[in-house]
């Protein structure tokens, strides 16, 4: 609807629009062809805030409203100001179907059925009984003739109103408030309708369509239906996959990277290995464990990959000084969980079944990832899998009674049987000569 | 030249040409020649910065945050960080803007997200050491917003409940994506410009994901205001509408949550919210255009002095205090 506005205003006909006369008299507009009127409605449907919202940009019904205007002689901006658009169900072939049509203010049909009414003297009102009982006989006398209409009670009326979710009176708030007026104003409108049509000629007012039963509803759509016109993700745009494959592995890497540094002791220092360079060993992390373990790299080589863990705190030696559990091999921790490590033929352990057995060192790395701080808690069975993953291959018995003998001693510590100094002792005695902690 | 489109004799040109827009769709995008844009379209591949430049058109532009910072704060507060500007203050950072950028940017699948965006090593809980702060200077020089590994936790989150909506599933936030709109105010001649999240390939239903911090009814109300994003999507329409010839069908909002539970709300904007913000649009076009005709852009208020009075609660607040002090 938004758009239709700067559309209609570009259609409006300034000439046409420029000659309309002006007038003194009833609503202070005169027009002199429809062609004028017609471009006061589009005038009209573009006056903003000038307007109820239902007459944005709508210019036929801004049209409709003029002709009232017009024929009773308002100012069209103020009858468009007390006008409503409502809709009425109604059966059509069988199908209910929503016609809108518009109301306006009660106000606004008494107003006109007292200036325009074929009435000698004024329309009466008798009222008949009290509180629900109350009922209203309407007297009108038209060509000597008296014409009477009777309202249902008080109590039958508002029966059939209803209420709605809240409890609330549908309809006018007069029925609760001033009963009396409100059935005056329902006999008046009821007597118009029955002995003068030609004034009222079908119009509504706004409190009738909102009374008068289950047929009459708002139709502003209470959902904006979205879903019944999209059909399914197409194009680009969001995609769970992507996101996953792009942080896969980004968050939950301390422990590897930790380790890295022990990996590669001599990386780069300082360069930031290119992204080519590390394509081809992390195709299933995703690019941005990549920068992150580089920058990982660039700095544990000058410094202590932990520096907040118990162990590293007692630890003057930098990791270029760490002994490497295997050959240098960038980034091939990632993809080692398989063994990749032995099968490169590094040497395979204590152990002398092939292809089962840690590769020498490995002892080191699984101490740091025992024991590191952590920003969350982690168990002992998750740090073993990281560190499992790290290190690569398959743990040989001898490797799993070691790996148990550490974790009972982490056990000790984390229940204060051991303190810090009594723990990394005895974890010296069972690491093997020549792994660092 | 095959692709030339043959014309019916009996056929009037615009029947061809409407034939002509439905068979290659609205959102056909141009590709962006790296040269000023001198022609209203749909464009690909134009770099942000480009954008948010001052060459992106042969003259000046405005996108909908310079027109909702002259309308809600002043002509003055655009132009301190307009590219126009050639002292211009260049924005601080906000964690939040941060955030949001690196949400959209994994949320509505752009790629090369690690080319922008770095997390920081999780040795590091702070900046607090050297190390750290050497670390992240040197990302930053070479380009890379850094993130904290619980901001991209959060983005994940997001993503999962984003993933569960129905809405979301029937594709509001897929279409083209990265594209500028392009296309001049018929009054000023100023050039427009609209980078919306997804340009829907469907009915026009057009969406735009904001994260926030609560997605209760109050506070997404409260959001939309305090934000203008009813002129963002008012002037989204507007560029539709310029380049298409078509309204679009509706324009929502996908509010997620940026911390646990993450939850989604998706809300519509109506006709008459829309309107609005068109007009505003439209205001604050107008000032853009004086104020770049002139050179000068001034901040609120007039010349003279102005009155001003206490807001009504608190006059009515201190009123009560007085009258109960008074009456003791």
């Amino acid at each position: 609807m938004a758009l239709e506005l700067a559309r209609i205003e570009e259609k409006i006909d300034r000439v046409a629009a420029g000659g309309t006369e002006v007038a003194m008299g009833f609503g202070g507009v005169k027009f002199a062809t429809l062609l004028e009127l017609m471009e006061f409605a589009k005038l009209m449907a573009v006056s903003g805030s000038a307007v109820p919202v239902h007459l944005r940009g709508n210019p036929g019904t801004c049209l409709a409203v003029c002709t009232k205007a017009l024929r009773y002689g308002f100012d069209p901006f103020s009858l468009a100001e007390h006008s409503y658009t409502m809709s009425k169900s109604m059966k059509v072939d069988g199908q209910w179907q929503d016609v809108e049509t518009i109301a306006y203010d009660s106000f606004v049909i008494h107003a006109i059925i007292e200036a325009h009414g074929d009435v000698t003297g004024k329309l009466k009102p008798t009222y008949i009984g009290e509180g629900d009982d109350m009922k209203c006989i309407c007297t009108g006398v038209v060509n000597g003739e008296t014409l009477e209409v009777e309202t249902d009670t008080v109590g039958k009326i508002k029966a059939r109103i209803g209420r709605n979710d809240k409890g609330k009176l549908k309809g006018s708030p007069l029925w609760e408030s001033k009963p009396k007026q409100q059935l005056w104003y329902d006999a008046r409108r009821d007597w118009c309708r029955a002995h003068q049509p030609h004034i009222l000629l079908g119009w509504y007012d706004k409190d009738e369509l909102q009374e008068h039963g289950p047929d009459v509803r708002d139709v502003t759509p209470a959902k904006p239906d979205i879903a019944s016109r999209l059909k399914g993700g197409k194009g680009r745009g969001f995609s769970a996959n992507h996101v996953e494959r792009e942080t896969r592995g980004v968050i939950e890497t301390e422990v590897q990277r930790g380790a890295q540094g022990n990996v590669l002791p001599d990386a780069q220092s300082g360069d930031e290995p290119k992204a080519s360079d590390q394509e081809s060993v992390s195709t299933d992390s995703g690019a941005a464990q990549d920068r992150c373990e580089s920058a990982a790299l660039t700095n544990s080589s000058s410094s202590q990959p932990i520096e907040s863990s118990p162990i590293e705190a007692e630890t003057d030696k930098p990791a270029s000084e760490i002994r490497p559990p295997a050959p240098s091999d960038a980034g091939n921790y990632l993809e080692s969980s398989g063994g990749s490590l032995t099968d490169d033929g590094v040497q395979a352990g204590a152990d002398d079944k092939p292809g089962v057995g840690l590769p020498a060192g490995w002892q080191g790395i699984y101490a740091q990832a025992m024991t590191r701080v952590t920003d969350k808690p982690k168990s002992l069975a998750t740090r073993r899998t990281e560190a499992l993953r790290i290190i690569g291959g398959t743990p040989s018995d001898a490797d799993l009674a070691e790996m148990e003998a550490m974790e009972e001693l982490v056990k000790r510590r984390n229940s204060g049987q051991l303190k810090p100094d009594e723990f990394r002792a005895q974890l010296r005695e069972i690491m093997p000569a020549g792994v660092e902690i | 030249m095959s692709n030339i489109e043959p014309l019916n004799s009996f056929e009037k040109i615009g029947d061809a040409a409407k034939r002509v827009v439905e068979k290659i769709g609205p959102t056909t995008a141009l590709p962006w020649d790296g040269k000023p844009i001198t022609r209203p379209g749909i464009y690909a591949n134009v770099p942000m910065s480009v954008y948010h430049g001052a060459n992106l058109c042969d003259g000046p532009s405005v996108s909908s945050s310079g027109l909702r910072k002259i309308s809600n704060e002043s002509p003055a507060h655009y132009f301190c960080g307009s590219p126009y500007n050639p002292t211009r203050v260049e924005p601080k950072d906000s964690d939040a803007l941060t955030f949001g950028r690196a949400a959209h940017h994994l949320l509505l699948g752009e790629d090369d997200f690690n080319t922008h965006y770095i997390v920081r090593p999780d040795k590091w809980d702070s900046w607090r050491t050297d190390a750290s702060k050497q670390w992240k200077a040197d990302q930053e020089s070479q380009g890379r917003t850094v993130l904290l590994p619980s901001q991209l936790d959060a983005i994940r989150g997001i993503a999962r409940s984003l993933a569960a909506h129905p809405l979301i599933d029937a594709g509001i936030l897929n279409g083209g994506i990265e594209r500028t709109i392009v296309w001049r105010c018929k009054d000023t001649g100023v050039w427009l410009k609209a980078r919306p999240d997804a340009i829907p390939n469907d009915a026009g239903d057009f969406a735009d994901l904001k994260t926030c911090v609560s997605v209760q009814t109050a506070d997404i109300a409260r959001s939309i205001a305090e934000h203008g994003y009813h002129q963002q999507a008012a002037l989204i329409a507007a560029g539709w509408h310029a380049l298409t010839g078509r309204d679009i069908s509706s324009f929502s909002f996908v509010f997620v949550e940026k911390q646990p539970p993450y939850c989604v709300r998706i809300v519509t904007l109506r006709d008459d919210d829309l309107a609005r913000g068109e007009r505003q649009n439209f205001i604050a076009i107008k000032t853009f255009a004086d104020c770049m005709k002139s050179g000068e852009w001034p901040g609120p208020g007039g010349a003279d002095a102005e009155y001003l009075s206490l807001p009504e609660w608190m006059q009515k607040r201190i009123d009560h205090q007085l009258e109960e002090a008074e009456a003791a």
